[in-house]
């Protein structure tokens, strides 16, 4: 199943993820952490926006031509730049920057609700095609 | 730099973008440019454009880098363009981007540097 609007994950609903946007090779991911999400600062938790960052980057892989049957991200890093508030939303948009044959690069740019840099990141995902 | 081959062609703040002529010298036994001349050049690039919004009397030092490698390049001219991502008081993030002559994306990078008295962590 290749549809980019695919009905949301279990861990999607749980955490929140919404699909707001899909272009070629993009996606944008909204989501609002709530007081569970707090780290010992108070502040977001850094696996939060990592899950966050990779769930956008991953529908960005889905949105490629000839479609994606599967895309698992085998590699996955993050700076994290700014600290991001409980309650407030972040904005999580992934984007290919290479798309393989078996395996696809992707990036990500994640803001709070000012358009503030949160964090960067990047994955790599290996992917099974859809036959041409 | 100078041992690689490598050298500054263009310079603004915030990005700085350095040119490799890829020759034998470069590659390793699969016959592709060594993943380490590029790293290297992204490295440059990046501390680089972070130096062009430091104070005076201050240089950087990569503490972390990450790159991916998308394609393979045999020579020709290699471009690493460096661009600064954020300045944090004691953290300082950038990218970039290593193009063949044709301008395609060959690899990318990103790296944290630390701000240190100019003179240490420079070549």
């Amino acid at each position: 199943m290749s549809d980019v609007n695919a009905a949301p994950s279990r861990a999607w609903a749980w955490m929140g993820l919404q699909l707001v946007e899909t272009g070629r090779g993009t996606a944008t991911v909204d989501m609002t952490p709530t007081d569970d999400m707090a780290n010992a600062s108070g502040f977001v938790h850094g696996g939060i926006i990592s899950t966050l960052a990779d769930s956008a980057m991953g529908r960005s892989v889905h949105t490629l031509k000839p479609g994606v049957v599967r895309a698992t991200s085998f590699d996955l890093k993050l700076n994290f730049i700014n600290a991001a508030k409980i309650g407030e939303s972040l904005r999580a948009i992934g984007k290919v920057v290479h798309a393989g044959r078996r395996t696809v690069v992707t990036e990500c740019r994640v803001e709070d609700r000012n358009g503030k840099l949160v964090a960067t990141a990047s994955g790599t995902f290996a992917v099974k095609r859809e036959k041409e | 730099m100078a041992t690689l081959g490598a050298r500054i062609t263009e310079a603004e703040p915030g990005r700085v973008v350095l040119e490799l002529e890829a020759g034998p010298q470069h590659r390793h036994g699969g016959g592709v440019v060594q993943g380490g001349v590029i790293t290297q050049i992204a490295d440059a690039a990046m501390g680089m454009a972070l130096a062009t919004f430091q104070e005076d009397g201050l240089w950087n030092t990569t503490i972390e880098l990450k790159i991916n490698f998308i394609r393979p390049v045999i020579s020709g001219r290699i471009r690493a363009v460096g661009r600064v991502v954020e300045m944090k008081k004691t953290l300082l993030f950038s990218e970039a981007d290593v193009l063949d002559e044709q301008g395609r994306l060959v690899a990318k990078a990103s790296s944290t540097c630390m701000p240190v008295p100019e003179g240490q962590g420079r070549e």
